[in-house]
Order: structure tokens, then sequence, then C-alpha cells
């Protein structure tokens, strides 16, 4: 506990350790209470001791020559968390498996520390959501890792991607993936293409709001993931997340079409020049939208691999070329371009130098795949509209239609782990796999 | 009453708003300036940890919580108070505040301020906590002297909640703009003894706060909570009480009220009352072809009407445990807050309210009432009425054992209405979004070195510089009425006696009056100061002005006008004084120039602010002297 070592060595000689009774006296005022541990990252003052009063109330005193330090009799059990009760799951509902990657949703916290520790068990989600016990029957629960999402890498993907397909051969109406929420599209891209011939659901979900809190989000997230992932007519990847800032439905959006566009709404995911494939409410209603593979019988396989040497760069005005340099210098295989408006690059700037295409040039002659997005996120790109694009294009870039950039990092970085030349990827690219390429542009698609 | 023998105990607890923005964001503190254009809605869940301790079979019930609506104007009230994005760190300005209130109360503040979150599952917060901390603690030095001392045990920082609109067994309704406003929490210890001593000791905090010249003003920015009992009674939390006034009320009628309780329970005793069973029937076909509209328009709507026997208690049920309350009061709170039932009908009251000696007699055979015991009615949707009456059979039970611990609300006569059950020690965890704030040894000199006079200093200064009578001084420091009298008087010249005693003895005459005072807010009682400066107005004049602004939808400046248009013209006027000192010829004989003062102030309350004072005074002098000279 990070007091400083001034304060341990006196907690130490007082016999004190947390969850001890503690009276500190100082300046006329006396604090009685529980000694509470300090947070593991440096906050505040380390001279202070924390103690939980009587009243409920956390204080930090500072310990200094005025104080007086007695360890009193008692003492309570910090992160302590109650057994959940077993429950008895209904045969009849549709089995499912929840496999935890880590995240908030995974995790609950220690009402006396406040601090995070993950929980689970399918008896834990359960206690948490008796609900769903009416809704599905949870066949396994599995912790496969536990990770902020922000700490994921493609190699999480493909462990991912083979649990999944393993759990749904042992006979799962469908999978819940419980996930941190940052780059939860991006696995729901990877798990799109990994993931073939799929022919049930696999519902990401993930909490906006803290679990300890009686406004989470967790509960009806996990209660219409269940509702799909059970009984939805689909057969396909996507993200399962409330669609409004009211608890009244979520939405279940295409894993190649999707990201999080808000830092903390609980709204935070929205479908990207996409409908969405269908509405849960959780009373069970679904509304089905936009469907484009429905629930069947085929036997799903994973061909999960991953080349890590792929990167996004995001073109700005003066952004050098050099970020493309360092790149081919350092070996890399695909780049993925995130150009402004259509698709552009810095090309005929004032600064000569300052040219993106003797790069991409360059990159193209050693095999290196470039692959053009737009930061605008909505719309399509197009290499035919202006001469910028048309001579990046003629310099060997691929456009990737209407494809979300980070979309297209995954899919590049999947399709070059595979054995295919050159021209293969590059056509593949352009190819629609798993609906991150959509057919037209629709006009009421922007800001959903 | 003797207080002192009954053991009485009372304890008070101030929430005062802050004159600063939110807590945790920067939207301004301002409730229902702006008109709600965004709804949200949403559930509470319940704790994680509280649902280990419940059995699964319970589980789905305890979960499922009502439907709560969230209405918010988008300039009052942002996504923290929407719980869509995270607390920014706190609102300094505000721990200021508290800390300039701390020191001045002579407390202790904490070394390292620790934000909690205090579990509430009622939809007041949007989050399901409310955010809190402590700021400082008592200690023997704390303490407010009013008949002998009271301790102060804790000074708190925390968000207010949201306001309710509305709230039903099924769903609730709730405005965002007034969820975040920081509070200041003052606490002391239960050593209050007598009703007239908690009076001394609120208005005493009071003005200790609003002498920081930082906290807010008006209706409702102050909420007084009152923790009652005595012993053999029990403490009661009444919640809410928001005039000063009203405070030795509430407790004197608490008192009588748990007075009343533990002798209804000798009486149980004495009558061997057991405790009773929880056997409720439907006698819905009793009351077939009632002439009860209440009951047949139950039944009407395929509603259900339960009746249970309350044995032992007959006569009790009707008996007065405060003016104008009774124990059947009592259950029928009981009855609205679990089962959300409109009321009861008690054996006691009946035959009446439509219901038939014939109706009581046969609910009698059905429960097998006796003489000595009383019955309950309750019409309502079955599982409603049902939790209703389980609800008037637990309160009757209670009684049997005194006063059990309730939450209760003040009701403007004093007495007192049961709210909800005391809660107990609420869950409070770490608010981890927000770090520690650590009070150094600078920011306390800086606040100290700089804390305002207190308001018995400040007593001096307006008897010695702004020429009040002590008497009306001593009103004015320990007066809401402080901060505004000092806008005033620091920006206009005029009389300060006469804006004083406007401000405290003008504005109440006129509420007593009957008159909407609400709409003088500080903008409008500055203009009219202004004009009255202006205009050189009088006494009355002003109190005229005043009045019409509380009748009429018009600006200081033509309500000004108004008054003094229907002025009257000196001719007049000269001609009603003549009139006047002929009627008092006698007592202008006996007291000469004496005579003046007395017709003065006949004259101008007469008048009502028709004439202004000077020269009213003018042409009344002069009459007298001629009377005088003639004489």
């Amino acid at each position: 506990m990070p007091y400083s070592k001034r304060v341990n060595d006196l907690l130490e000689a007082n016999g004190l350790k947390p969850g001890d009774r503690i009276l500190v006296e100082k300046q006329g005022a006396s604090y009685e209470g529980f000694l509470i541990p300090r947070e593991e990252v440096e906050r505040g003052d380390p001279d202070c001791v924390v103690i939980k009063l009587d009243s409920g109330y956390n204080v930090g005193v500072r310990i200094d020559g005025s104080a007086v330090v007695k360890k009193l009799p008692g003492s309570i059990q910090l992160e302590k968390f109650s057994h959940p009760v077993t429950t008895v799951q209904d045969a009849g509902l549709p089995p499912i498996s929840i496999i935890s990657t880590g995240g908030t949703i995974s995790s609950r916290i220690d009402y006396y520390t406040g601090a995070v520790a993950t929980l689970f068990s399918p008896e834990e989600v359960l206690q948490g959501v008796p609900e769903l016990a009416n809704i599905v029957r949870i066949r396994s629960a599995e912790r496969l890792f536990n990770l902020y999402s922000e700490d994921l890498s493609p190699k999480n993907w493909c462990r991912l991607s083979e649990k999944i397909v393993a759990k749904l051969l042992e006979g799962d109406s469908g999978i819940l993936v419980l996930h941190g929420t940052d780059t939860m599209h991006y696995t729901a891209a990877a798990l799109s293409f990994m993931i073939r011939d799929l022919s049930s659901p696999v519902v990401l979900v993930g909490a906006q709001r803290s679990t300890d809190r009686g406004s989470r989000d967790t509960d009806m997230n996990l209660i219409c993931s269940s509702i799909l992932a059970g009984r939805g007519e689909v057969g396909e990847v996507g993200i399962c997340m409330h669609g409004e800032m009211d608890d009244s439905y979520c939405l279940f959006l295409r894993g190649t079409k999707v990201r999080k566009m808000h830092t903390s709404r609980r709204d935070a995911f929205r479908p990207i020049n996409d409908l969405p494939i269908a509405k849960i409410w959780p009373d069970g209603r679904i509304e089905y939208i936009n469907v484009s593979v429905r629930r069947g019988t085929s036997k799903p396989f994973s061909d999960a691999v991953f080349e890590e040497k792929v990167a996004i760069v995001k073109a700005y005005p003066g952004s050098p070329p050099s970020l493309l340099e360092t790149l081919l210098d350092k070996g890399y295989r695909g780049i993925v371009i995130e150009g402004t408006g259509l698709g552009h690059v810095p090309t005929e700037p004032e600064e000569k130098s300052m040219s993106w295409l003797p790069a991409v040039r360059r990159g193209v002659e050693m095999g290196v795949i470039f692959a053009v997005s737009s930061q605008c996120l909505y719309g399509r790109t197009s290499s035919q509209v202006y001469r910028n694009a048309i001579l990046l294009s003629k310099a060997g870039a691929v456009y990737l239609e209407d494809m979300l950039p980070e979309v297209g990092y995954v899919k590049l970085g999947w399709l070059l782990g595979h054995d295919y030349d050159v021209e293969t990827v590059k056509r593949l690219l352009v190819t629609n796999i798993a609906g991150e390429i959509g057919k037209r542009v629709r006009a009421d698609t922007y800001l959903i | 009453m003797d207080y002192a023998n009954l053991g009485l105990k009372v304890g008070l607890e101030w929430h005062q708003r802050l004159d600063t923005h939110k807590l945790f964001c920067n939207c301004p503190s301002e409730v229902g300036a702006l008109p709600p254009s965004m709804s949200v809605r949403r559930k509470i869940r319940a704790s994680m940890s509280e649902l280990g301790e419940f059995d699964p079979a319970a589980l789905v019930e305890h979960v499922r919580s009502r439907d709560f609506t969230y209405r918010l104007s988008p300039e009052s009230a942002c996504l923290v108070e929407l719980d869509e994005t995270p607390p920014a760190p706190f609102n300094i300005e505000a721990v200021k505040i508290c800390l300039e209130i701390a020191l001045l109360l002579k407390m202790k503040p904490v070394d390292e301020i620790r934000c909690m979150r205090k579990t509430v599952i009622d939809g007041s917060n949007t989050t399901g906590f409310q955010r809190t901390m402590l700021v400082a603690t008592g200690t023997p030095e704390s303490y407010i002297y009013a008949d002998g001392p009271v301790g102060l045990k804790s000074v708190c920082l925390e968000e207010e909640s949201a306001f309710i609109v509305e709230a039903g067994a099924e769903k609730a309704e709730y405005r965002l703009d007034r969820l975040g406003i920081p509070l200041v929490e003052v606490a002391t210890l239960p050593h209050i003894t007598s009703p007239n001593q908690a009076r001394k000791v609120a208005e005493r905090v009071g003005a200790i706060m609003r002498t920081t010249g930082k906290v807010q003003r008006g209706i409702g920015t102050i909420r007084q909570d009152i923790n009652v009992s005595i012993r053999n009674g029990s403490r009661q939390e009444i919640k809410g009480v928001q005039e000063l006034e009203l405070i030795p009320l509430v407790i004197e009628r608490e008192v009588e009220r748990q007075v009343s309780l533990l002798k209804l329970r000798d009486e149980l005793a004495k009558r061997n009352v057991a405790p009773l069973e929880s056997k409720i029937v439907d006698v819905s076909n009793v009351f077939l072809a009632t002439g009860s509209k209440v009951l047949r328009s139950s039944l009407e709507k395929h509603q259900s009407i339960l009746a249970a026997k309350l044995t032992g208690f007959s006569g009790l049920v009707g008996s007065q445990i405060q003016p104008g309350r009774r124990f059947g009061t009592e259950l029928a709170d009981y009855a609205r807050v679990w089962g959300g039932v409109e009321g009861i009908f008690h054996s006691d009251e009946l035959p009446g309210y439509g219901i038939t000696e014939q109706e009581v007699s046969k609910v009698r055979t059905i429960l097998e009432v006796q003489t000595s015991d009383a019955f309950v009615l309750v019409a309502g949707p079955e599982s409603r009425a049902r939790a209703a009456l389980e609800a008037v059979l637990r309160r009757a039970n209670m009684a049997l054992s005194g006063v059990p611990e309730e939450t209760r609300r003040p009701l403007s006569n004093g007495n007192t209405a049961y709210m909800r059950p005391l809660p107990g020690a609420a869950r409070m965890y770490p608010e981890t979004d927000i770090p520690p704030f650590v009070i150094t040894a600078e920011l306390l000199k800086e606040i100290s070195s700089s804390l305002p006079p207190l308001p018995e200093e400040r007593l001096e200064e307006l008897v010695a510089e702004h020429g009040l009578s002590r008497h009306l001084a001593e009103q004015l420091v320990s007066s809401p009425m402080m901060p505004l009298y000092e806008s005033i008087t620091s920006s206009s010249s005029f009389d300060k006696t006469i804006v004083a005693s406007t401000l405290l003895n003008t504005i109440p005459f006129l509420r007593r009056e009957g008159m909407m005072v609400e709409r003088l807010d500080a903008a409008m009682l500055m203009a009219v100061f202004k004009e009255a400066e202006k205009l050189n107005l009088s006494r009355e004049e002003i109190e005229e002005i005043l009045s019409m602004l509380c009748r009429e939808d018009l600006d200081v400046s033509s309500a000004t006008k108004k008054v003094l248009s229907s002025r009257m013209g000196e001719e007049e006027l000269r001609k009603y004084i003549e009139k006047v000192v002929e009627q008092n010829s006698c007592m202008i004989a006996e007291k000469g120039k004496g005579a003046i003062k007395p017709l003065m102030g006949f004259v101008m309350k007469e008048l009502r602010g028709k004439a202004s004072g000077s020269t009213v005074h003018r042409i009344l002098t002069e009459e007298i002297s001629r009377r005088l000279g003639a004489c």
C-alpha cells in the first residue's frame, strides 16, 4: 500500500495493517475507524492515512509530529466478495457460451478500497443479471484473458477466433464475448474476417459505465445480447450496446461497419455507412433491419492469421512522407492511409519534398500494399474525381470503397497473414467478404 | 411540556446551496430557470454486492426498478448529470466556501478530502449514488452557544439531487437542473434539548453561512433536517423543513406525537393486545351496490376491496396523536407509501363516507371482529391493496412496542407524515473517478486570513455605521435578508432603516396578507429602492409599490408611476387634512404641536401611499399651526 516509508514504518511499529481499527488524535480532532490502503497509482499525499469512519466517510489524516496513532481492537476483511448462489439453469433455453477478454464489463470493485477486481463465472454473471436465467442457458463461461482493450493485440484476436469456433462446434446457439469498449470494434472486424462460414450470432458486448453503479448499462446490454445470441436469426459477428441514452433498446451492429464514436456515452457505438442489423428490446422483441447472413447450419472454421507489420497512418496538412518512409525502412508490408476527404494525401504541396507520392511509389515497388480510406469515416472514397486521387491510385494505392480505416487495417493485416501474392491481396481488399464494403451509398446512414 | 423530563434530544442538519457553478461540471447552479427540452428514460439496478444476500427467487423482483424519466435543458445540465461522462475534478470554489464556513464554526478541516459514492436507489441521482465528501469534523471547540453549548459534528460538501416532479408506484419523473448543485451540509450533535433552542441554533448557523456572502438565496436554497427523540421514544429524521419559524413547532408536535404513541403502546399493553396476524380478506362482494364513490369507482375498474382485522385496537385507530392527525392517519401513510393506494378506511370512522352500517356489519362478520377490535379497508389493484394492508398491519404491530424509527416529512402546520423507514448505514464507497484533494497549510492560511466578519461583528457595524436601531440590526444579521440588504445599501444611499424594515417587516406582512411575495426577486427589490432613492418615496409608497408588483404583471418603473399617479392632488389633500384636523381638534388643543406625530401616522396609514410623507407633513403642520394660531 503506497504510504510513504515514514508512515509505513509507523503503522508497522503499531502493528497496524489495512483493515485494522485505528484511532488518530491530532490537534483536538479524533478520527476512529478502519485503516484503508492508499490507491496503487500515486495521487494525493502519501503521508495521509486513509481511515473509513463509522459514518461511512473516508478521510485522509496527515501523520505529522502532532498526530498520535493507536491500534484498537477489531478489524474488517477487505476485498471480500460475496459468494454467488448456485442457480439451476433451464435446459429448455438456447445454450450459449460466454467468453471474457476483460474490460469494465468483466470487473467489479471492492467497496472499501475502490480497487478493481475481475469477476468471472456463469454464476457470477447470473448473480448480477438474474433475468438471463429466463433467456438462455449459459453452457460455459471462460476468462480467455483479462486485458483492458487498449492493451489487446492481433494475437489476442487469433486466440479468440479459435476459442469461439471451438465453442460453436460444441453446439452453442450463439456466443457472447465480454470486451472492453475502446477497441471492441477492431476485434469485431477481426472476428468477422477470421471466422469463416459463420451461421450463428457472435455478439461482442461491453460496458460504458462501471458495474458498481445502479445506472450501469451492462445489464441491459447483457440481456439484449443474450436474447440475440440465443435465438437471433442472424449468422454474423456484431456489437450489441445501447442504441440511445435511454435504457430502451440495444442495437446489433455489423462487426465491419461499427465504431466507438464517443468517449463515454452508453450509446457510443454507431453504425458507419450502414444500418444496424437489428434492434433488440430487453422484453425480448427483436426487429430485424438489415441482416446479411441468416442463422443456418454451416459449420464454422477459424482462419486466424495476421501480419503484424501493418500500420495506419493519418494524412494531415504538413504531414511528412517520412511517416511512410520510416515504416518502409522497418519492413512494413501494408499501410492503411487515413486520407482526407475522398481519400487524399499531400500530393502537390508548395514544398515539393512534402509530397507523399514518391514514398508510395517506392513502397509499391518494394511490394508494399497501400490501402486508402478516409478520416471522414462517413462516405465513400473515390480514386476518380480529383487529380491527386487519380495520381495516388496510379501510383499503386488501392481505394477501400466505404470501409472504415480501422476495418481496413484489420482486413489488410488478415489478408497479408495468408500466403497470397500482392495482386491477390489487392483484389481481395476490394472484394466484399464480411459486409465491410457497402453495395450502395444509402441516404439514411449518416450520423445515425 | 417538560422537555428535560421527557429526555428530548434534537440534532439539526442543514443543506445549503452554494453560490457557484455545479460541483462536478461547469453547468450553472440554477433551478427552474429554463424549460426542459430533452428527456432520457432509465432504470436503476440493485448493487452487485448486495445481490449476494438475496435468494435467487427474490432476485428478479428485487432488481426490477421503476421507470425513471429525467428531463433537462442542455443549458443547465450536461452529460455529467446524465451519467454519460465522468465527473470533472470538483469545483475548488465550492471547497473553499465550505472551508470558510468550517473555520467560522471553529471546526477542524481534514487533511485530505476523499470523495465518496453513497448509494441512492430512488432515482434522484442518475448514477444510482450521490457524491459526497467530508470536509471538516468537530472538536471540543466547535459548538454553537444558544441556551447552552450545542456541539457541531461535521461539515460535508456534496451534490444536490435531481428535482422530483412526480413519483408513483411504477415510475417517477425528475428534472436535472438541480442535480449537481454544490451543497454544504452542516450537522450538530444531538445536544439540543428544547424547541426554542433549536430555532436559535438554526438562526445562528444560517447567519454564519450567509455571512460568507457565497451561499445561494431564496426559497428552497436551504433545507433543514431535524432529528428528534425522547426517552423511550425513538429517533425520527424529519427531512426538509424550509422555514426557520417552523422548526420549534415541528419539534413540539413531534414530541407530542411520540408521547401519544407511547400512551397508545401502554393502552395496547393494558388491553393485552397480541401481535396481529397477517390475515387479509377480499370483501369486494360486500360493496357491490355501495353508495361510497371511492369504493364504487374502484370496483368499476375491476380493483379489489380488501380488509384486515386489528385485534384489540377498537377506538385507538381514531385516537389523536397530533392536532389534526390520528393513529389512522399514520396507517394511511404506510398504505400510501408501500402500496401506492390513495388511503384507507378504518372502523373508528365508519359508518361514513358513503359506507353504511349494514356494510360495516357485514365486514365485521366476515372478519370475525369483536367489539374490542378495529378493522381497516383498502381499495385498489389487488397486489397493491394487499401490499398496503400488509404495511398497515406492520405499522400496527410496531405500535405494540412504541415508536418506530422513521424518516418523516414536515407539513405546513408543524405535523409530520411518514416518508420511509430510517435508512441503515448507507453503503458508501470511494469515488475513484475523483482524485483525493489535499488541504494544504497554504490553502488554510489563504482562507483564514480573509474570513468574513461574524454576524455579531456585522451587528455593531450596522448600528454604528448604518444608523439602524439595535433591535432592527439584531433582526437583520440573523435574517436570510441580510445579503440582500447589503446589496441594496451598497449601491444606493436611500434611508437604510426603511430598507431594513421593508425587508424584515413589510414583506412578511404582505405575505401574511396573502400576496405572492415570491414575485419580488432580488433584482426587483433593488430596482424598487433605486426608484425610492430617485423619487424620495415614503415607506408607505414603497409598500404600495411592492403590493402592486405582487398583484400585477408590471415592471418596477410602471408600478411606481401607477402608485404615484394615484396620489392625491394638493388641493384634495388639504381638504382631507382639514377634515382630520377638525375631527381631532381636542387632541390638538391638548398636545399642540405634539399632535403632529400621531396624526402623521394616522393620515399616512389612511392615505396608503396616495401622498408623499413630506407633503403630508408640510400640510398637516400648516393646518395644525393654523388651528393653534386660531385658538
